[in-house]
């Protein structure tokens, strides 16, 4: 299922500064494993080894963070837009 | 209109009626919140970008917190250092009620990137023990009695704006610089 992936700007080193992704994954965690494949390196700043959200990190699908759905298996569907960013931003 | 004091680490743009009543914008259709129902609805729309690209989209948000369809924006006047983000970060202020109509705006001025964030896990990141106050003691090299001396007042200050949950939420007082 395509979806788009928006990167924000201190992730954007991994992915030769593009801000937006576009890429197939059925949820949250088997995009951030497509981001990785793309993208070397990125997962570790995301996930920590236990594929678990770096406390630093917020995701957000559709505007809401995923911690307030399904966490990492939350199910993605065909336009839906996945970010991102920083836990500090917005303080 | 917007308010950009030098002196000021966040650049704001407010209706000009907020200016003179501390919280006042901290409302949905008219009416004020409660701190509860701050808790339960306030938030804001995120947009990460350079300061120049900020300052444009404050302008044209502008007559949209005039008109009061945005309740109050604030952003960076430049990347914090401590966080290393490199980029500036605005804060699009609006109850989750009207979060839909506030992100049309923004979509029609450019926003791609949809993050909304309730203040109050903004709140629990400037708690102690939290992400933000912790980061942030961390970067001004302080000592443990020290640290002990801002967890302990900004934990005060928490309960005495946020504790009465009838009370009128007036807002967290701004500091000026990082």
């Amino acid at each position: 299922m395509s979806v788009t992936v928006h990167i924000s700007a201190p992730l954007r080193r991994f992915t030769s500064g593009e801000s937006e992704v576009e890429m197939t994954a059925n949820n949250v965690l088997d995009c951030i494993d497509e981001l990785e494949a793309r993208f070397p390196g990125i997962r570790g700043n995301i996930l920590n080894e236990h594929s678990q959200r770096h406390k630093f990190v917020n995701i957000y699908l559709n505007g809401d963070d995923v911690r307030s759905l399904q966490g990492l298996s939350t199910t993605i569907r065909p336009g839906d837009e996945i970010s991102i960013v920083p836990a500090i931003a917005g303080g | 209109m917007i308010i950009d004091d030098p002196q000021s680490f966040f650049i704001y743009v407010f209706h000009p009626d907020s200016l003179s009543d501390s919280g006042a914008y901290i409302a949905y259709q008219g009416n004020r919140l409660t701190n509860k129902e701050y808790m339960e609805h306030w938030g804001k729309w995120i947009v990460m970008d350079e300061r120049e690209n900020l300052d444009a989209l404050a302008k044209k948000l502008n007559p949209y917190v005039e008109s009061r369809h945005i309740p109050c924006i604030k952003y960076d006047r430049y990347p914090p250092p401590m966080f290393e983000l490199g980029v500036c970060v605005m804060s699009v202020f609006c109850d989750d009620r009207a979060r839909d109509e506030v992100w049309e705006i923004l979509s029609q001025h450019g926003v791609k990137m949809q993050v909304w964030i309730y203040d109050k896990f903004t709140i629990e990141m400037w708690q102690p023990g939290g992400a933000l106050l912790e980061t942030w003691i961390s970067s001004h090299d302080l000592d443990e009695h020290q640290a002990e001396e801002i967890r302990s007042d900004v934990q005060m200050r928490m309960n005495q704006t946020y504790g009465s949950e009838d009370d009128t939420c007036t807002g967290w007082t701004q500091c000026y610089l990082p």
